[in-house]
């Protein structure tokens, strides 16, 4: 659990943008210990972008990142497949401002990233263990991260509409359950939607090969993968928003209505109520001493020198 | 005596192994033992006619670990692994098959064919265009493996490439790409008016309509060249062509000719056309419309309210007529008698905003497309009736 990881080996392909349409080269690369997550945009002399809060930019469609005027957009399904697959430094190489699509889900990525091969790193890294609940409630939503023994996810739905209503799904979030319940959830959207978003020039590369689109009363797409893909796939999502702590996490995260706003504003929340959780480090799971612990900043915290 | 025991073991098991080998007879296609005569098997194939993806994956699972050797349960389970979402074990499946060493061609190409739609169906690009490519290499008929490519092709708008693989289909005998290349040939001719190549252009637009005559945008495209280069008897001529041959789409260049008949001052074709047409098709609503606008702008309100009630009783649920309704009824100061004439006819009316419909996906658009932006169908749309 405390081991750092990244991959062996590079690993490449390409794909489809979802608001350009266009063709996106991605590349895997390793990276040493303590480097963390780093995007590059090859096509812009490998500008660098790194998943921090304070880089956060629109969050309503999808997660997106920017630094200046250099973006990357679409990554929570990349970054959630990162924080449980446990890899923590990696360079993720594009040449254009989006992550490729892939099928709407995750689970392209961890074949690819298995493919890469994930290895140990000889370095630890810190754990976030939550001790005291952390809430945010806005409109009738809400969302919380909870004390508990393991990383689990809470996720409920509901929607007016009737082929999705309410949808619930709570399981502890491991390479395998994830790989085997969440991943392979894609994207949705409603189809009256879809066309207002089309019209004001994005989702071009959007297709029933990458989201399930919604119509009246029935679903476009030939099949759904699971009965209730759509909270599956908000869970993947809430995933892959929380992994902008940059930090393995052991707490319950239990999402009512959620959405990739509300997502943000709980990381934003953790990072500033520090009294809320602690590092647990190695070898005894010794909770690190508070002086120790490194001085908060809005991009998050620092990584483990350990 | 021990080794000569041993011995004749260590050459029976050789000889049936060389017998497994190279003198069993491989029948050309798939095997038709194993596996496919167990429970599991039928089980397996039963889940999968009604539909029970996760029942059918389980049987298939006990039927392949029962017999290794029969490729198609792994193919068949590989496949539906990939239909649950299940990229990774859908991809080491059909590798798996194509990692064995005596596989029938039939068997290896319907692998490929397998694995290229595993990369294809995860939106792995790049690896899907080089394991069809390698399957066209290895079985040069392969329409499947063409077409997959054509519709990556598609996807990326390499439209020469798509072009060259539906190109290849169609000499195969399959008349269904022709449609394709139509749209192809018009899409490349939009690059080249794009950049102001209007000799390029009027040239692909003119291949589409021989490759297909009913490339309707290319009539309307080829129209727009021969406009951008001055030569507007001749645009008249490709939109009035498209009229000929589709009357009802001929809302979609009525605008174009009014100006077109206006450039060569020659406006009162306009109206002749268009009461041409609303005579000769009885069902057009958008030719009324047009009559209701040509009219007002000419000051004749009361012509243009006929020609609206008549466009909605035709079409009682466009928007656009309502709407028209309201504009005009507003310019006149609400007169009593005609608000009441409209509320009357609309009594029965049920109003919807997307008129268009894909017949394949039954995506919903306001406006008309030529190609489905979800199933990527050509020319699947039509006009919703309720």
């Amino acid at each position: 659990m405390f081991r750092q990881k990244t991959i062996r080996k590079e690993v490449s392909c390409s794909g489809i943008g979802l608001h350009s349409g266009k063709e996106v080269s991605l590349r895997f690369k390793p990276a040493g210990a303590n480097t963390g997550i780093i995007f590059k945009r090859t096509d812009l002399k490998s500008f660098a972008v790194k998943p921090l809060v304070k880089l956060l930019s629109k969050t309503r469609y999808a997660t997106s990142i920017r630094r200046g005027n250099v973006s990357i957009e679409t990554v929570e399904h990349l970054l959630a497949t990162l924080h449980v697959l446990g890899i923590d430094n990696l360079i993720v190489e594009l040449d254009s401002p989006e992550v490729p699509i892939m099928d709407g889900s995750a689970a392209p990525f961890i074949y690819l990233l298995h493919e890469a091969e994930i290895k140990n790193i000889n370095s630890y890294r810190r754990v976030i263990k939550i001790k005291k609940p952390i809430r945010i409630e806005y409109k009738g939503k809400s969302i919380a991260l909870l004390p508990s023994a393991r990383f689990r996810v809470t996720y409920t739905i509901e929607f007016d509409h009737p082929l999705i209503r309410r949808q619930k799904i709570s399981l502890p979030i491991r390479p395998k359950t994830f790989a085997d319940e969440l991943a392979p959830a894609r994207t949705f959207g409603f189809l009256k939607e879809v066309e207002k978003i089309r019209k004001n020039g994005y989702a071009k590369g959007g297709s029933l090969d990458n989201a399930i689109i919604i119509g009246e009363s029935t679903i476009l797409n030939k099949s759904l993968r699971f009965e209730n893909e759509f909270v599956r796939h908000k869970a993947l999502d809430a995933i892959g928003d929380i992994s902008f702590l940059r930090h393995q996490l052991i707490g319950h995260l239990v999402a009512v209505k959620g959405g990739h706003s509300l997502h943000i504003e709980l990381v934003k929340k953790i990072l500033r109520e520090r009294e809320c959780w602690e590092f647990i480090s190695p070898p005894s799971m010794v909770p690190v001493p508070a002086l120790k612990a490194p001085a908060l900043s809005k991009e998050g915290v620092g990584w483990s020198k350990a | 005596m021990l080794w000569y025991v041993l011995i004749a073991l260590l050459v029976g098991v050789l000889l049936g192994r060389v017998w497994a080998l190279f003198i069993r007879p491989e029948p050309a296609g798939f095997r038709r033992e194993g596996s496919r005569g167990s429970t599991n098997y039928i089980l397996g194939l039963n889940y999968l006619i009604s539909n029970q993806t996760d029942l059918a994956i389980l049987e298939l699972g006990k039927a392949a670990k029962l017999d290794s050797e029969t490729v198609e349960v792994f193919i068949t389970l590989g496949n539906l692994f990939r239909e649950k979402g299940h990229v990774e074990r859908a991809i080491q499946i059909h590798r798996g098959v194509l990692h064995r060493s005596h596989l029938s061609d039939v068997e290896r190409n319907q692998a490929l064919l397998c694995l290229g739609i595993d990369f294809k169906k995860a939106g792995i690009i790049d690896r899907a265009i080089g394991i069809f490519e390698e399957l066209i290499q290895r079985d040069p008929d392969s329409i499947n493996g063409y077409l997959n490519l054509a519709e990556l092709y598609e996807e990326l708008k390499d439209w020469e490439k798509a072009y060259a693989a539906h190109e290849k289909v169609l000499q195969m005998g399959y008349s269904t790409s022709r449609m394709a290349l139509g749209f192809i040939q018009n899409e490349l001719g939009l690059i080249s008016l794009g950049e102001k190549d209007y000799p390029g252009a009027i040239k692909r637009f003119q291949k589409a309509i021989s490759t297909d005559p009913t490339i309707y945008p290319a009539y309307i495209n080829r129209g727009d060249a021969y406009l951008e280069s001055g030569e507007v008897p001749l645009a008249i001529n490709y939109w009035e062509k498209l009229i000929a041959i589709a009357p009802l789409k001929s809302y979609l260049v009525l605008d174009r000719l009014k100006k077109a008949y206006e450039m060569v001052e020659e406006p009162d074709r306009y109206e002749a056309l268009l009461v041409r047409l609303a005579g000769e098709n009885r069902k057009d609503w958008r030719v009324r419309v047009a009559l209701a606008e040509h009219d007002r702008e000419n000051g004749k309100a009361k012509k243009a309210y006929r020609w609206l009630l008549e466009a909605s009783r035709i079409n009682p649920h466009s928007l656009t007529v309502h709407q028209f309704f309201w504009r005009l009824l507003l310019e006149e100061g609400l007169p009593r008698d005609k608000v009441e004439e409209y509320v009357d006819a609309s009594r029965e009316m049920v109003f919807f905003l997307d008129p268009y419909i894909c017949l394949k996906c039954h995506y919903k658009t306001t406006e008309l497309l030529w190609r489905c932006p979800h199933c990527h169908a050509w020319n699947s749309f039509v006009e919703e009736k309720l």
